[in-house]
């Protein structure tokens, strides 16, 4: 069992997360923009992240630059609907400076649970 | 053109007649002057040897007549043997001798006025009668008749001669109280005095044809140059006309590519909006899926495994999927460049995406897949190809309705030329990889629509072929509108060729839609094939494109004529010459006309070099390229020396000509724009190398 953060501007969407990961047995903390998530990165230290990309205040692409360069053994998840001018190739960035997985919205819960324990048991 | 080319030979055709008619009125001429001359000095020999028989005779008449006059006219018998037996004749012929000694006669004949020869100098004619001879009718009324004739052998005075031209004269005596008393005749030989009038008439016949093939040379000779100018100023004024519809074609075509710009502008504004719409609501609405999807998703978690609810809410997700789907197809055909920089097996992809649609596809229609191991790549990618199948597919499904029928999937390699299938011209003829051409049968039940453009080259083709109920000509122009369907409400969302299109546009292909109401449609989609790594080993023609003004003198014909379409075909404006001196004619006319200049060095009239040379003088920055044949270092020395921008040594393709003038050109505007400190170096660049 892990601390995860969900960081995504959207509520309905971290709750969905939430239900999820809390179901598998995780802590979870919640942030609704780049700005917030690293506040709780640096106090709650948590084993990983799922992270929306385009979000206000701070968006996901350097929310994940900025926590893999203070913390390199997060782990972190991206999701992303696309859209505005950059498109679904956002992805691509966003594992490019340092996502481990990605995944298109809408996305399946459980597929978002499965990658998770993937991800963890490789700290472990 | 036609007319004015068509004269040429008529030129040619009248020249050579004038030729032979000159020919014929100077030989006829001469021999006219020389048969006159003869005519002339004969009649003068003639006259003036009748005068100097008349004088023979009047001294005759003087000295020796008085006394034989009265024998003459007496003679008392006409028998020759009794007359030349007579004393008296014995003493005229003593005395006609005598006179006679050292003048040219040659024999003497005295008749009496009843035509008998009273005496001859050749005694057997004597006792002839004359009295019907034309000649001495003549004298005996007074007059004298002179005829020169040719005598193999004749009996003259001192004897026999041979081959001579002699004069006869019959002359009278005529006496103040009686008249005429008798008639003489007399043989003068003019042999050479007629051998004089040959060697004058040899000399003329000789000045005559010199003088007239020296005016028949000259004569000839104008002609010849006149000739010449006419068929360089036809060469001239058909280059010149060549240009003029090469002109008003490419203005036809520029305003065709206007109108066809701004239809593509149209609709490219369309797909902007359409796009910008798509990007915006694309992200939001994900969410919003994400969100429905994910709580039912929680929902059927915790439901049994085969609760009626559980199947509801699956159908739920499914319907959200489908949503997704719909949005990533909005972005698919807006897009127009990410995610096509993956190298895809065609083949490969296309089993994927056939194996999921044998699935969805009702049983009544038969999928007939012809796919074979195909090892060559297109740049797309994978979902995008999915994507296409899917829709090509349930669009033809939906044309074959609830009625069984068939689907023929095939994918294979094609080479596709210019000069290939018909079909395929306006895909070589399209300027944009938007454009759309359209052809409507004539009687509205379908037609063909063609997207895109094409090079010639190696292609992959993907055909989908179906029985279904085809496409209305009427509307053939609409379906490629986003949001266009003919599908009930529900449906269908007007996408599927949309998407097509731009997923054709974005790795660079094309297709053409056939298609006949009641008979089915038929997409045949070219995807250009990119090589493993690297790029298409096929030349990249689009780099060489151009509109320069090119002037090209070439002699070999067919040269000539490949290299003029190769160019024409490239969008360039090209006007040829056969040879250097017409080539030079044009250019001085019209100096300003041209971008660049090539020029062969072996020409008919102005070598290439010369012509170079001359053209420099005149434009001294006119770009020009040489070809040769040989590669003569002293020739490129010169070449280089005179500021030739580039020479090159034959066989040389159109193709790499093109390189060579597209090179030149972008150097040379490189050049000009350069400040002028710099420019001395690159001229001579290419001469190097």
């Amino acid at each position: 069992m892990a601390k995860i953060l969900i960081v995504d501007d959207e509520p309905q969407l971290r709750r969905i997360l939430r239900l999820t990961l809390e179901r598998a047995g995780h802590e979870v903390r919640e942030a609704a923009d780049g700005q917030e998530a690293s506040g709780i990165l640096s106090t709650e230290k948590p084993k990983l992240m799922i992270t929306d990309l385009i979000m206000p205040n701070k968006e996901g692409t350097e929310t994940i630059r900025e926590a893999r360069k203070c913390q390199p053994d997060l782990k972190i998840i991206a999701i992303s609907g696309g859209g505005h001018s950059r498109g679904p190739d956002i992805l691509d960035l966003a594992q490019k400076l340092g996502a481990d997985r990605t995944f298109k919205k809408p996305f399946k819960p459980n597929e978002i649970a499965a990658a998770v324990d993937e991800l963890l048991k490789q700290i472990t | 053109m036609g007319r004015i080319s068509a004269s040429a030979p008529t030129i040619s055709r009248l020249s050579r007649l004038f030729y032979a008619v000159c020919l014929i009125a100077m030989v006829a001429s001469g021999v006219a002057i020389i048969v006159l001359y003869r005519q002339i000095a004969v009649q003068e020999l003639v006259e003036i040897t009748e005068r100097q028989n008349v004088a023979v005779t009047r001294a005759f008449a003087n000295s020796v007549w008085p006394r034989f006059a009265s024998f003459v006219r007496n003679v008392p018998t006409t028998n020759g043997n009794e007359i030349r037996s007579h004393k008296t004749t014995a003493e005229l012929d003593q005395a006609v001798r005598t006179l006679m000694r050292g003048l040219p006669a040659l024999k003497i004949k005295v008749y009496n006025l009843n035509g008998l020869t009273v005496y001859s100098s050749q005694a057997t004619q004597i006792g002839e009668n004359k009295a019907d001879n034309a000649g001495y009718l003549v004298a005996q009324k007074g007059g004298v008749a002179s005829e020169i004739t040719w005598r193999g052998k004749f009996d003259a005075f001192e004897g026999v001669v041979s081959k001579r031209n002699v004069v006869s004269s019959y002359i009278p005596i005529i006496d103040d109280a009686s008249g005429v008393v008798a008639v003489f005749e007399l043989y003068t030989d003019v042999t050479p005095l007629l051998g004089r009038i040959d060697e004058v008439q040899t000399l003329i016949a000789l000045i005559a044809a010199g003088v007239l093939g020296c005016l028949y040379f000259l004569l000839v000779s104008m002609v010849w140059t006149g000739n010449r100018t006419i068929r360089s100023q036809i060469e001239i004024i058909s280059a010149h006309k060549d240009r003029l519809g090469q002109q008003i074609k490419k203005r036809k075509k520029a305003e065709r590519e206007r109108n066809e710009a701004r239809e593509q502008l149209h609709q490219s504004q369309k797909m902007e909006a359409m796009g910008t719409l798509a990007g915006g609501v694309a992200h939001d609405f994900n969410n919003i899926l994400g969100i429905m999807n994910g709580y039912t998703q929680l929902v059927i978690g915790d439901l049994p495994e085969n609760s009626a609810q559980r199947q509801m809410l699956d159908e739920v997700v499914q319907v959200g999927e489908r949503g997704a789907d719909l949005v990533e197809q909005i972005l698919a055909f807006t897009r127009k460049d990410n995610k096509t920089d993956t190298l895809v097996r065609l083949d490969w992809s296309l089993n994927e995406s056939l194996k999921m649609l044998r699935a969805t596809l009702p049983a009544t229609i038969r999928l007939d897949c012809q796919i074979p191991n195909l090892q060559a790549r297109v740049r797309t990618d994978e979902i995008r190809i999915h994507q296409l199948v899917t829709n090509l597919c349930i669009n033809a499904a939906h044309a074959i309705g609830s009625a069984p029928g068939a689907i023929d999937i095939s994918c294979q390699l094609e080479n596709v030329s210019q000069g290939g299938a018909a079909k395929m011209s306006p895909l070589f003829d399209a300027q944009s990889a938007d454009a759309i051409t359209l052809e409507q049968r004539p009687d509205g039940q379908g037609g063909k629509l063609w997207f895109g453009s094409l090079s010639p080259g190696e292609y992959l083709r993907l055909s989908i072929n179906d029985n279904g109920c085809g496409i209305e000509g009427a509307i053939l122009d609409r379906v490629l509108e986003p949001f266009f369907t003919t599908k009930e409400v529900g449906k269908g969302t007007g996408l599927g060729l949309a998407a097509v299109a731009g997923t054709m546009r974005s790795c660079r292909g094309a297709f053409v839609i056939e298609t006949k109401v009641g008979q089915g449609t038929r997409f045949d989609l070219y995807f250009p094939i990119v090589e493993d790594g690297a790029a298409s080993s096929k030349i990249d023609i689009s780099d060489l494109r151009g509109t320069e003004r090119i002037l090209l003198v070439e002699d070999a014909t067919e040269t000539r004529r490949e290299a003029k379409a190769t160019f024409s075909n490239l969008g360039y404006e090209i006007t040829t010459s056969s040879d250097g001196a017409t080539a030079l004619q044009v250019f001085k006319m019209t100096p300003g006309e041209w971008d660049l200049v090539i020029t062969d060095q072996a020409l008919p009239k102005l070598a290439g070099i010369d012509l170079a040379r001359k053209i420099l003088e005149l434009k001294p920055d006119m770009p020009i390229v040489m070809v040769s044949g040989a590669a003569q270092k002293t020739l490129q020395a010169e070449a280089k020396a005179l500021g030739i921008a580039e020479f090159h040594v034959k066989p040389l393709e159109a193709i790499e000509l093109v390189r060579v003038v597209r090179r030149v050109i972008d150097t040379t505007s490189v050049r000009a724009k350069l400040p002028p400190e710099r420019m001395s170096g690159p001229a001579q660049l290419h001469l190097n190398n």
